[in-house]
This record gives structure tokens, C-alpha cells and sequence, in this order.
């Protein structure tokens, strides 16, 4: 039951950094090196905003919501400069082009933050435990849960079913045809990737307590967002939803049962999943 | 209302379209015709700006389109229908229809796709289906609805007869011909089916190898049989 609730809280912890990468692809065909540095300069600017000690969880969930629009205009202003200019280039490029988006990523936090670590509590109504059938559950995890469960919902809401969501489907599927329609192809694009950035901002505010800040924050998490992007299938967001429960599963048994061995489940599990689906568990999206 | 003047377009390094002038009036009936590969896709695709790099003039109304993007194009009033048809799969029929919306000019106002779908019989029984699950057939009548759907000044109707059966073919040619009438559009069509480009224009392009090789009304084409001989046998 721990290992569970464990588990979940690591897999939507992921799911939230993971969902705008997988966007960015499934818009762009782009695999974006620079979103864990995203997601860390949204979690600065939310503990900017907030302190060591935020004062409720309205007050963090508020930063996390700034943080998301600094991080979205950053995204809109990355994009006009950099993406779309390799997106019809060779990837090897754009590799290059979003590694060096990180460096000026991780160089920015450096001169602005500083290189010590800053760290930020739960806020209260958060920051005990509740009991679950007699076992102590600390009420952050809810928290980090709860938030996964409902961006994912409002993801899921938004593509499929909202006329926006099938309108940037349309886009990312055949944008010569949209254009023809005459829908304004690079506009549509630029709110869309401005969006999945805004993802990473939220990310990074919603996640901020309990995390030490370090220009290395972003590392962290980027990878254990790409593995579930590519088990989940390249540009899937329900693809990635249920990667990311599956490695924070994994994550939570390896935690258990090879203490002395941290991560190793994971990479095993990434493995296995790519030899049974190649394309990812729900195959590769253009959204 | 749409004139091209001296259109070089190109593919990378391959030369399409060699110095051609073009020339649809207001409610004209124009269509080009001509072998695989002469050009006709190429050229209306030149003239939505949507593709190939274009040199030379395309003038819509009087008023240079140069540097215009395909978006801004369809919002004049120019909608393309390509040859394949381009149905979107994550839409049902209605929602395709819906989507063109956004090229209705300035000061008109799009069809409601309930209009649309009760005005084809064939698309009334298919409307909620999606975009995947149609016939060829019905997917190039959902593809023209799609453009009619925002009230275009003038439709470019690339191969709409291919991979039809005749019978289709027939009921398509029926159908082009009034909604032009009845929405006061301009046709301009590529066709390889001379039968249909027949019944549903006035005007005959002959196109061979990026040029145009004959201009006339379907009379003068009747009256020299030539023309048939050197540039439309295969």
C-alpha cells in the first residue's frame, strides 16, 4: 500500500513533466531537450513567488499558475526563434538546437537564482499526513496525485472533445490542408506550444515543496519524463499517463525490494515495454 | 477576378510550370486539362501559394497576392480541393465541414454544416460518421462540401473525377454544376475526364509539360482534333 501510494505520487510527478514534452512532439515532431530546463525555471520563479514557506495551498497552487504563464511566453518566444525554424530540418539538428536551448536554460537560473540550493516546504494543509486504513500517508502526495489525475483529465478533455483541441489535432495531422481551410497554421502552432511549455511551468510550481532547487533539477526529471514519453508512445498524451503510473510502479516495487539498487527497475521496465511495443504502449500520435 | 501572369513555379531544383497566364472572369467556367504529370496540380497549388515556389504574378481581383499565405488566400475566397482529398480522420463528416469555417471572407458568413449536409443527400445518412470510415466517393463529396461550406468566391477543383465509378462520376458532375450556380462561384478544374470537365465548364486549358498548349471554348477544342493527338494522348 505504501509502495503504491509511493509509486503513484513518482508516476504523476513525472506525468506533469512529461505532458507538454509529449505535446511538443506530437505537435512539432520535435524532441525537446529543453523541457526539464523549463520546468526548473518554473519551479524558480514559483518559489520566487512563494518563499521557503508558502503560506496556503492556494498560494502555491497560484505560483504554480504564474509560473506556468512566464514559462508559456518563454515557450511562445523559443519557438518563434528556434523550433520552427528546424522543424523541417534533420533531427540531428534539432537535438542540437534544443541542447543548446538548455545550456541558456540552465546558464539563465545560474545568474539569476544563484548556484545554491533553495529548498520550500509543503504548505500548511499539506504538510502532515492523513491515515488511510490505519497507514500514514503524507498529505503531499495526495496532492501531487490529485493535480496529475486532473491535468490529465483536463488534457485528455481538451484534445478530444473541445473544438481547439481537434482544431491543433487537424494542425499537427495535415497543417497544408488547415491552411487551405484557412486556419492560421503558425498561430495555431505558436498557442500550442506555448501551452505544453505552460505545462512544464505548472510542473514545475505544483511539484515545487519537498524538492531541493539546483540548476540540476531539470536533469532529473527529463529523463524519467523522456522514458515515459517513449514507453507511452511518442506524442500520446493517455499514452503517457499511464506510462508514467507504470515507471512510478516499477519505481516504488524497486524501492522495496533492491533498495541497495535505485532506478535499475525502471531502465528494466523501459526495456521490457520497448521489446513487447516498440511504438510505445499506445502507439505513436500526431496528437 | 483571378488572373496569373508569366508563372514560373518549382519543385527544389525542378522547373513545373514554364511562363504560364492564366485568366478566370467573374463566374467563369474554366478547366485545364492535360496528361499526368503536366503540371495542372502544380498550378493550382501555385496559385493558393501552397507548395511549390512561385515566380510571376497572381492577381485576385485586381490586387497582387505576392507574399500571401495560403491562409490569408482561402480567406478571399479562393478554396482548393485536392486531388486526395485530404478528409480528416479524427473528425466525423459534420466536424470536417465545420473546420472550413475559418476561410470565409471578411462580411460573409459560413454555411451552418446542418445546411450543408441536408442540401447533399448522399452526406445525410454518413454526417456523425468519421472521416475514416467513408467511401472514396463519399469522402470527395464531403471534400467539396468542406470547401463550399465557406461560401468560396471561386472553387479550384484539383482531379475531383479520380478513382470514381462512373455512375459517382455522373451524380459529381450534376452536383458541381449547381452548386456553382447556386453559390455564384467561380470554377476553375483540373481534370484528366474530359466528359466532366465538359459538362460542368465553358472554358478549355490544354496544359503539356508546363505549358499551356491550347486556350478556347470546348467548340474550338471540338474543331481540332490535333490538339487531342499531341497533347492529351497518351
Amino acid at each position: 500500500m505504501f509502495t503504491l501510494v509511493n509509486g503513484l505520487t513518482t508516476g504523476m510527478a513525472v506525468f506533469l513533466v512529461a505532458a507538454g514534452l509529449t505535446l511538443v512532439f506530437g505537435i512539432m515532431r520535435i524532441l525537446n531537450f529543453a523541457h526539464g530546463a523549463f520546468f526548473m525555471i518554473g519551479a524558480y520563479v514559483a518559489s520566487s513567488l512563494v518563499g521557503s514557506a508558502p503560506r496556503s495551498v492556494l498560494a502555491l497552487v497560484a505560483a504554480a499558475v504564474v509560473a506556468a504563464l512566464v514559462v508559456g511566453v518563454l515557450g511562445i518566444v523559443v519557438q518563434r526563434f528556434v523550433l520552427r525554424r528546424i522543424q523541417h530540418v534533420d533531427e540531428h539538428y534539432m537535438l542540437i538546437a534544443t541542447f543548446a536551448v538548455m545550456l541558456v536554460c540552465v546558464g539563465f537560473v545560474k545568474l539569476v537564482w544563484g548556484l545554491e540550493f533553495l529548498s520550500v516546504d509543503p504548505p500548511p494543509g499539506i504538510d502532515t499526513g492523513v491515515d488511510i486504513f490505519g497507514l500514514f500517508v503524507p498529505s503531499f502526495s495526495l496532492f501531487i496525485i490529485g493535480s496529475g489525475i486532473v491535468v490529465f483529465l483536463v488534457l485528455d478533455f481538451v484534445i478530444h472533445r473541445a473544438w481547439a483541441g481537434k482544431m491543433i489535432t487537424a494542425i499537427a495531422r495535415d497543417g497544408w490542408m488547415a491552411e487551405l481551410l484557412g486556419i492560421n497554421v503558425p498561430a495555431g502552432i505558436m498557442a500550442a506550444v506555448g501551452g505544453s511549455f505552460a505545462l512544464a511551468g505548472l510542473a514545475g510550481g505544483l511539484l515545487l515543496p519537498n524538492q531541493t532547487l539546483s540548476p540540476a533539477l531539470g536533469d532529473t526529471f527529463l529523463l524519467l519524463a523522456f522514458i515515459t514519453v517513449v514507453i507511452g508512445g511518442l506524442g500520446n498524451v493517455r499514452g503517457a499517463f499511464i506510462a508514467a503510473i507504470l515507471l512510478g510502479l516499477i519505481d516504488g516495487l524497486n524501492t522495496m525490494f533492491l533498495p541497495a539498487y535505485p532506478g535499475v527497475a525502471v531502465y528494466v521496465g523501459m526495456v521490457a515495454f520497448l521489446l513487447m511495443w516498440p511504438n510505445g504502449i499506445l502507439g505513436e500520435s500526431r496528437l | 477576378m483571378l488572373e496569373a501572369n508569366r508563372i514560373n513555379a518549382f519543385y527544389g531544383s525542378s522547373h513545373i510550370l514554364h511562363g504560364v497566364d492564366l485568366d478566370v472572369p467573374v463566374l467563369g467556367r474554366v478547366a485545364v486539362i492535360g496528361r499526368n504529370g503536366a503540371g495542372k496540380s502544380t498550378l493550382l497549388k501555385s496559385i493558393m501559394n501552397a507548395g511549390p515556389t512561385v515566380d510571376g504574378e497572381v492577381r485576385w481581383e485586381g490586387r497582387s497576392l505576392k507574399g500571401l499565405p495560403a491562409f490569408m488566400r482561402a480567406r478571399l475566397g479562393l478554396q482548393l480541393v485536392p486531388e486526395d482529398r485530404r478528409i480528416y480522420q479524427h473528425l466525423t463528416v459534420r466536424e470536417n465541414i465545420r473546420m472550413a469555417a475559418y476561410a470565409t471572407a471578411p462580411g460573409r458568413t459560413p454555411i451552418p454544416a446542418q445546411e450543408i449536409v441536408d442540401r447533399f443527400p448522399m452526406l445525410q445518412p454518413i454526417s456523425e460518421r468519421g472521416g475514416g470510415q467513408i467511401s472514396g466517393g463519399q469522402q470527395q463529396m464531403v471534400a467539396i462540401a468542406r470547401a463550399i461550406a465557406c461560401r468560396p468566391r471561386l472553387l479550384l477543383l484539383d482531379e475531383p473525377t479520380e478513382g470514381l465509378a462512373p455512375a459517382i462520376v455522373e451524380q459529381l458532375a450534376i452536383s458541381v454544376h449547381e452548386l456553382c450556380e447556386a453559390e455564384q462561384a467561380a470554377l476553375l478544374l483540373c481534370e484528366q475526364n474530359i466528359w466532366f470537365a465538359r459538362q460542368t465548364t465553358d472554358t478549355v486549358l490544354v496544359m503539356d509539360t508546363g505549358r499551356i498548349a491550347f486556350r478556347g471554348s470546348w467548340q474550338e477544342f471540338d474543331a481540332d482534333p490535333d490538339i487531342k493527338q499531341r497533347h492529351l494522348a497518351v
